[in-house]
């Protein structure tokens, strides 16, 4: 069971927490913009699976219900970090 | 019968507490301290099950977890447990134990047929044979599943309980032997938090097996002193009858202690550990390996080093008269325990070209004859060893027949790297002890000892001292130079390892059987089939041949295996390499792992507030997710359908009750809630006055229908937020996600208040009156609170919520209240002071209402696969804003003509059912995989047309109104299809009249 260090809990067991997504397929786009149909399914279907660190987004859900961004080796299972999102995170 | 094979004296036994036991009904005696295997071989029970293929009798093997043979059924019916290993089954009062795998009984097993029958039962040979017709599989899959049994599990609920708990430790020390004593004793000196767990009822490892002396006592009371000092240090924990059995992520050791005494009530039978340690230190010795020669499996054939226990730890003789066959020095030291325990040891059969001449010395003093560069080639015997065939090494067959009774193999030690390599690390081949050690590490681990490959006491406690004392340190503890530990002194025969690989003797005979795993009835000439065949992988040739599966995982036959793949392959071992090695390292029992997680105990259940009402009233309860919601209130005699249609009937005709507390509710508030709904949903949201509702539909990022819900304007930048029941949580985390990680500039708190309200609706042409009378003056009048209005006020004293919204296609009005006065308001809202009389009504008439109007239910209709435009509500599409999913539906796939479309239907004779779930076809017969357009995604017997109606998805949609379709239910055994009519799909008052009144 693997364990990550929440910013604002300190470290937990990763059953806390949920996987979201990973953080290429992260739209910070609200509205109004001109919006590129391809670009867009593209994030959403087409991000790159490879082997080696990844960021993704979690949240601990069974916590504080917080949001991070994990960078985590999805061979290894190695957490680089485990920061909180900040404000413009755009992939 | 006595234990004749039981010494007077010696042994870590007691004597004083005598245990009965039965093994096959036979009642036995051994005592405190044995385990079965060794109480058993006291007793002179040498015979103790089949083997798994060629029913083979088969006796006690090994005195550890790396048993292969002696597997048995402990206790009987629901208390049942198969495959456990006799050699780690301590002895208790009235044990109850059975052989396994053999039929009618041990002794006369008809099976063993397949023995005779073995050249036909090669490896693959289930693969190869029961290919064809394959309709039968499922027959011989029966047959080959009871033949090849692996004990039987009980059919009935496990009456044991278990628990799981979390631990955190700064050092874990895994194994008490020599080196995990010393370890932890060197970590806990620092003022770490220390835990030492071991398999064992006590601590010492091979120390138990040995007589050495270790400052002046018995190396088992030394190892008994150490475990009780640990005891009584306060940063210590100490847990015998503790297997560490899996190695996880991020120094997660999962550890299963069994509870002596567990079968009463108030304990556990076995508490599953999950401890995370900062610093891990693996003590968890070496395995002996056999020796490779024709029969040898027959009981009697033992590990040297069990031999060894068993006289040593037990003081019980494992026969009467000996040979020991062996590869290295510790072959001598059985030697001289099992001859100084009363055993004939006949000869010493050693395969190396010279032997140092102090063994030799040994040996002549006890009269035991020595043949350098010999070893054992055959076995014969019936149930029992009779008699063994020695000879030099390369004489085929051997040259002269030895009586013995028992024959103890060595065939070198493999270290115990499990636990290492499954942290991820790779185990290394060393030619010096020719066996894999352990590699570099993965995790914050270290292996030492005798599972390093460090056979050497003084040697291994020195290790285990600097491996304590450095695993304190990295865990962030002051380790001084200077330190009052001190190793004990230890006097007693050791001997360096000395091993020379022989890896098989020459096989004598062309089909003769040399068992490179006794579990799994594997011989040389299955590798060497396997090998012929291309299976030179070693996983490959594991899934062929069964080499290393079972209970045992191979623990004493996967060296030999490899080492024989190996030659074959004209490669050294490294080259082949070893198995994935995966947890568990012994097996564990299915209960631990679910702990206290069983029964009505998997889950949490939910109940709303007025849930003492529902039970006054007699309701059938149904589960919605974690909820526990009236499906109706059956009155006497009536059946659920007659009970169901009556509610729904009342809705239309006069006025129902329902609880719709387990909507999911989430209150919004900021100055950009507005535009944040906006993003959410496809329609627009903050244009909607304060004072009103909107219907809302929302999307994934796919176009999919996500959720569909309510929001009402509560002022310029509050709003209240419903949403499916069985969704909630989802939503929340939908809303959440884009809150703080897609659009962290929009200022707005949300704040999930499912449980803080209590909702329900009053629904019906009559619910107005009911309402008013419990309400301020003129409240909820038609022009005051129209519909989509809502309203803060008050209902029968209780502060309220009302919101005019309609799920049932009648007047209707959504009350919520405080969760602590929801009973209240149920009760005040179901007993009116003008006896109209209000009917509750359940999850089931409220979805005979919702299929009679047409909309759509979240996971029939929305089934995560559908679109807005698919279920008829593509005009709610806002084209004037962007919102979450708009570009994907521009999709072509999701624009094309053959879709699945909503649809209603009809019987074509009014007297059919629809069946839900079932097959829509074009024709009455279906022709075959992949005619089918669509498929009934809700159905319902509806009250306002007396005739079963559906929802159903269709290719064409609406194109078909007017067609007949044919429905087909194969899977619930219905041959003939039913006709019905498609047509739109609203039921009743399309036009919404009646909710708009």
């Amino acid at each position: 069971m693997q364990l990550f260090n929440c910013p604002w809990c300190g470290p937990r067991a990763h059953i806390e927490f949920t996987y979201i997504r990973d953080h290429q397929s992260v739209s910070t786009r609200g509205n109004g913009d001109d919006p590129d149909v391809q670009q867009e399914l593209d994030r959403i279907y087409l991000r790159s699976n490879h082997l080696g660190p990844h960021q993704e987004i979690w949240q601990h859900s069974a916590g504080c219900r917080g949001w991070l961004r994990i960078t985590r080796n999805n061979l290894t299972h190695e957490v680089e970090d485990c920061l909180p999102c900040q404000h413009g995170d755009a992939p | 019968m006595s234990q004749k094979f039981r010494n007077l004296t010696g042994g870590n036994i007691s004597r004083e507490s005598p245990l009965d036991f039965r093994f096959n009904g036979t009642l036995y005696q051994g005592y405190q301290g044995d385990t079965l295997a060794s109480a058993l071989l006291a007793n002179g029970v040498r015979l103790v099950g089949r083997s798994f293929k060629y029913h083979r009798p088969r006796g006690v093997f090994s005195a550890g977890p790396e048993e292969p043979s002696a597997l048995v059924q402990l206790g009987s019916g629901p208390l049942a447990e198969p495959n456990t290993r006799a050699t780690q089954v301590e002895l208790s009062a009235n044990l109850e134990a059975f052989s396994q795998n053999c039929w009618p009984g041990v002794n006369l097993d008809l099976l063993s047929i397949n023995n005779v029958f073995s050249a036909v039962l090669p490896a693959g040979f289930y693969y190869k044979t029961f290919m064809a017709p394959r309709r039968l599989w499922p027959w011989y899959e029966k047959m080959i599943r009871k033949a090849a049994g692996m004990g039987t599990a009980p059919d009935q609920a496990d009456p044991d309980h278990y628990l799981c708990s979390y631990a955190h430790c700064d050092v874990l020390v895994v194994g008490a032997g020599p080196s995990g004593l010393m370890s932890a004793l060197a970590a806990a000196r620092t003022g770490a938090s220390v835990m030492l767990v071991d398999e064992n009822p006590a601590a010492g490892g091979w120390l138990q097996r040995e007589r050495l002396s270790m400052d002046g006592m018995p190396g088992a009371n030394w190892a008994e002193s150490i475990w009780q000092e640990l005891t009584d240090l306060p940063n210590v924990t100490v847990r015998a009858r503790a297997t560490a059995f899996g190695y996880y992520d991020h120094n997660m050791v999962a550890i299963l202690e069994r509870v002596p005494g567990g079968n009463d009530k108030d304990l556990p039978s076995q508490r599953l550990w999950r401890v995370r340690a900062k610093r891990v230190v693996l003590a968890t010795g070496a395995i002996e390996r056999p020796l490779i020669f024709a029969n040898n499996d027959r009981p009697g054939v033992m590990l040297a080093g069990a031999a060894r226990a068993y006289a040593n730890q037990y003081a019980v003789r494992a026969g009467s008269r000996a040979v020991v066959a062996t590869n290295n020095n510790s072959g001598y030291l059985t030697a001289v325990d099992l001859a100084d325990s009363g055993i004939a040891v006949a000869a010493v059969m050693d395969s190396r070209s010279s032997v140092d001449h102090t063994l030799l010395g040994m040996m002549e003093e006890r009269g035991i004859p020595v043949d350098i560069g010999h070893t054992v080639h055959d076995t014969r015997g019936g149930k029992t060893l009779g008699a063994v065939r020695s000879g030099a090494t390369d004489v085929i067959g051997g040259s002269q027949w030895m009586d013995c009774d028992l024959l103890a193999v060595s065939g070198g030690w493999s270290p115990a790297v499990h636990l290492h390599a499954q942290t991820g690390a790779r185990p290394v081949y060393s030619t010096e002890i020719e066996a894999f050690i352990p590699g570099p590490s993965k995790q914050a681990e270290q292996t030492i000892g005798a599972a390093r490959g460090n056979y050497d006491l003084e040697g291994c406690l020195n290790e285990g001292l600097r491996a304590g004392r450095q695993a304190a340190r990295l865990a962030g503890f002051d380790t001084p130079d200077e330190d009052s530990l001190s190793l004990p002194e230890t006097n007693g025969e050791t001997l360096p390892y000395g091993q020379e690989a022989f890896w098989q003797a020459p096989r004598p005979g062309k089909r003769s059987k040399q068992f490179v795993d006794i579990q799994d009835d594997v011989t040389t000439l299955d590798i060497e089939l396997a090998h012929r065949e291309g299976y030179v992988s070693v996983e490959h040739l594991k899934r062929y041949t069964t080499l290393g599966m079972g209970t045992d995982q191979g623990k004493t036959s996967n060296i030999n295996g490899m080492a024989l793949l190996a030659r074959l392959r004209q490669e050294p071992i490294p080259h082949v390499g070893t198995t994935t090695f995966r947890p568990p390292y012994t097996p564990i029992t299915l209960g631990a792992l679910a702990g206290g997680e069983t029964g009505a105990s998997v889950k949490p259940r939910r109940y709303t507030p007025m849930h003492a009402q529902h039970q006054a009233l007699d309701a059938v309860f149904a589960p919605l997710g974690l909820w526990m919601r009236p499906q109706g209130y059956p009155r006497r005699g009536e059946t659920m359908h007659q009970c169901v249609q009556r509610e729904a009937r009342a809705v239309r005709s006069a006025v129902g009750l329902t609880d719709v507390s387990t909507l999911g509710k989430i209150s919004l508030r900021g100055p950009d809630a507005g535009e944040f709904l906006n993003r959410i949903y496809v329609n627009q949201f903050s244009s909607l006055p304060t004072g009103r509702a909107r219907y809302g539909l929302m999307l994934r990022e796919d176009g999919m229908i996500l959720d569909d819900g309510t929001v009402t304007r509560l002022s310029e930048d509050a709003y209240f937020m419903t949403c499916t029941s069985g969704n909630a949580s989802g939503v929340l985390q939908h809303l959440e996600y884009h809150l703080e990680v897609a659009w962290p500039e929009l200022e707005v708190d949300l704040c999930e208040v499912t449980e803080q309200w209590a909702a329900v609706a009053l629904a019906g042409p009559l619910s107005r009156g009911v309402l008013q009378r419990l309400c301020p003056e003129g409240t909820v009048d038609a022009v005051r609170l129209p519909a989509m209005g809502a309203v803060d006020t008050t209902v029968a004293g209780i502060p309220a919520r009302i919101i005019r919204i309609s799920f049932s296609g009648e007047l209707a009005f959504e009350i919520y209240v405080p969760s602590s006065r929801g009973g209240e308001l149920w009760d005040a809202l179901l007993v009116t002071r003008d006896n109209t009389e209000v009917t509750p009504y359940g999850m089931d008439a409220l979805e005979v209402l919702r299929i009679e109007k047409g909309f759509i239910g979240m996971g029939t209709e929305a089934d995560g696969r559908t679109t807005a435009e698919d279920l008829g509500l593509g005009r709610m599409l806002s084209k004037k804003k962007w919102f979450v999913g708009q570009l994907a539906l521009q999709r072509p796939g999701l624009n094309h003509a053959n879709r699945l479309k909503l649809v209603g239907l009809t019987p074509v004779s009014p007297g059919d059912e629809l069946p839900e779930g079932a097959q829509v076809l074009a024709q009455a017969v279906a022709t075959g995989p992949g005619c089918s357009i669509g498929h009934v995604s809700s159905a319902a017997h509806s009250v306002v047309l007396g005739t079963a109606i559906a929802l159903a998805l269709v290719k064409g949609g609406s194109l078909r109104s007017g067609d007949t379709v044919y429905l087909a239910d194969p899977a619930r055994g219905a041959n003939e299809t039913i006709a019905a009519r498609v047509t739109y799909p609203c039921f009743y008052d399309p036009e919404g009249a009646r909710q708009h009144d």
